[in-house]
């Protein structure tokens, strides 16, 4: 298999063997990640699309210093918030609630039986405002300063939303995990 | 188990973390061809295209001027006095076929009633030396007379702006075009210049839906300018210039008077989505609405409804107006050397955004709206023209000069913007020479 040096160096060349060599290899980890910010697979495969198409096109600004891969995954992070922020406008989806938050039964929660796949289809079916920090804050470390500058509200709001982000999530998870104990226990 | 609220966030990150999820297959089937571009090549490559350009064109242009230079003066010329023309016969001659050294020295002798050169050639050839007793015959020989009079025309082309009448002979230099300018290298002037950009909506497919409803604003440029001659075709100019560009947005209804009944609590309620990139409404004054297109968000509440308040209509175009100030670094070459001068010129110029502003016009006054977000505030463009000089006096000059311009770095860093790649201006204005 190709080094990665190799493989920039190819794309550099502009040589299209060596740019799908790249999209192969980490197409499939920055597709989760559309997934997580998209909410669904349409928007999703339009930000790995625009993504790569940004990584190709910088590919030289790459000044080897820090990880290939985290480099790529701002790349696909800022195309996510880009196209959320200009969604978010358009559409008004800060208004836009998931509907009913399902109940759960309070208590201790462990986490077995929850795949990545589950974690995954919970954060997609978070309102996008909630969405978008909880990702930004948990997963990928931005601190609420930043994300307040990135999406353009307040901090308290980034605060409140993670908070809000948070509380469904535990629910989610409540829920999961209670079902599939009843579902072992079965 | 998690008792802390944060472990939810560990549960996700550490579950997330190195999570692959195989894309559809189609989507790298779908992905263009990308040309990888290198910035350092790409400004490299535009300044070599352009010197190259510069002096392919102009090389061509004066070969060519030359030519017609020399057919002009080959051409029978009749208007001189046959006794005149047989008087001046032999030293004419001598002059013409060295005429390379006197251009190159600057130097003549004169005589009491004829010019000649004060150094000849070396290599002068033996029918210039055998030339002279035979045209000196002045009575007798009709060929050296017809032959002189063709010569004596190309020499009264290179000595006509000049007075010989000193008496013996003497050397004294001869005022060139070459010591003229030495006396006046540096020139100041104005310059404006109307112009378009020829815009790109990058391939993406909501830009273009989005310009359907926009207009470019006229390019508008005015520029003070300092050339310094280098010799007698070159010169370097630089100078301060201030450009504006802008975009017309078609069908955004804008209403003042909001703030009386609505106070805002962000810097902003309003944005509108446009070819250029998002315009933030930080006039919490103003309201903004799209009633055809799907181009306005807002954030205030939907418990308050602005539609329904008694706002002023303002427009129903908003416009975003963006001012660079310039500085350009540009090469002159002077091809062709006249009362017209037509000169090739190439160069950079560096422009700063000194201005960001949407506006909506109402009776002739600017509303401000607020500003686009995400435009580069450093811009760099390879320019490219072909002007033209006319000498208006001997120290006024009025300048005409089509300039293409390609601009080396993004007009905005918003992925789906339009890019300004290229624009097209007529610089016209006033030059003087000191």
């Amino acid at each position: 298999m190709a080094e990665v040096d190799e493989i920039i160096k190819g794309c550099l060349s502009g040589r299209r063997h060596f740019q799908e060599l790249l999209y192969r290899r980490y197409s499939p980890r920055f597709y989760a990640v559309s997934l997580q910010y998209a909410g669904n697979a349409e928007e999703a495969r339009d930000i790995l699309q625009e993504s790569f198409i940004k990584i190709f096109e910088n590919l030289e600004k790459f000044n080897h210093d820090g990880s290939f891969e985290g480099w790529m995954r701002r790349i696909v992070v800022n195309t996510a918030l880009e196209r959320y922020r200009n969604r978010y406008y358009l559409t008004r989806v800060d208004d836009i609630e998931s509907g009913e938050e399902p109940e759960a039964d309070p208590g201790t929660t462990d986490f077995a039986g929850l795949e990545a796949c589950d974690l995954l289809k919970m954060i997609m079916e978070l309102p996008p405002k909630y969405r978008m920090v909880f990702n930004l804050y948990a997963i990928e470390g931005y601190t609420h300063k930043e994300i307040a500058e990135m999406l353009r509200i307040s901090e308290g709001t980034s605060k409140s939303n993670l908070s809000r982000a948070r509380d469904i999530l535990q629910r989610k998870v409540k829920i999961f995990t209670g079902i599939s104990r009843r579902v072992i226990n079965v | 188990m998690f008792n802390r609220e944060p472990d939810i966030d560990v549960l996700f990150r550490n579950g997330l973390k190195d999570f692959e999820v195989l894309p559809p297959s189609d989507i790298w089937d779908e992905m263009p061809p990308i040309k990888v571009t290198h910035g350092r090549q790409r400004i490299f490559y535009a300044a070599v295209a352009g010197l190259a350009l510069l002096f392919s064109v102009s090389a061509a242009l004066t070969a060519l001027f030359r030519n017609n230079d020399n057919i002009a003066a080959n051409l029978p010329q009749t208007s001189f006095s046959r006794a005149r023309q047989v008087k001046t016969a032999g030293p004419t001659l001598k002059a013409e076929k060295s005429t390379a050294t006197v251009l190159k020295h600057e130097f003549r002798t004169t005589t009491e009633n004829s010019t000649v050169t004060a150094t000849a050639p070396a290599s002068a050839s033996n029918d210039q030396v055998n030339d002279t007793p035979a045209l000196n015959d002045q009575n007798n020989n009709a060929f050296a007379t017809e032959r002189n009079s063709e010569e004596r025309v190309n020499l009264a082309g290179l000595f006509t702006s000049h007075d010989f009448g000193n008496a013996g002979t003497s050397i004294i230099p001869v005022a060139t075009n070459e010591t003229k300018t030495k006396s006046n290298r540096f020139m100041i002037g104005g310059s404006v210049a109307p112009g378009m950009s020829i815009i790109s909506d990058g391939g993406h497919s909501d830009t273009k839906k989005l310009l359907t409803s926009e207009n470019s604003m006229p390019e508008l440029s005015a520029a003070l300018s300092v050339r310094y001659k280098i010799s007698s075709r070159f010169s370097i100019q630089t100078g301060l210039g201030v450009t504006s560009v802008g975009q017309i947005v078609k069908g955004i209804d804008i209403y003042s008077g909001l703030s009386h009944y609505y106070s805002s609590k962000g810097k902003f309620n309003y944005v509108v989505q446009t070819a250029s990139g998002q315009v933030i409404g930080t006039n919490t004054d103003v309201r903004i609405a799209d009633e055809s297109a799907n181009r306005v968000g807002s954030v205030i509440s939907q418990a308050i409804d602005p539609s329904k308040l008694p706002l002023s209509y303002v427009n129903d175009d908003l416009r975003q107006r963006f001012r660079y100030l310039e500085v350009p670094f540009i090469a002159r070459y002077k091809v062709i050397d006249r009362r017209v001068d037509l000169n090739l010129c190439g160069g950079f110029s560096y422009g700063y955004l000194i201005e960001n502003v949407a506006f909506a016009t109402v009776n002739s006054k600017d509303v401000k709206v607020g500003y686009t977000e995400g435009i580069n505030k450093n811009s760099v463009s390879s320019q490219m023209g072909f002007g033209m000089e006319y000498n208006l006096t001997k120290n006024v000059t009025f300048n005409f000069e089509p300039v293409v311009r390609y601009y080396i770095t993004p007009f905005s860093s918003a992925s789906n913007a339009i890019d300004r790649q290229y624009s097209f201006g007529i610089f016209s204005g006033l030059f003087y020479r000191f």
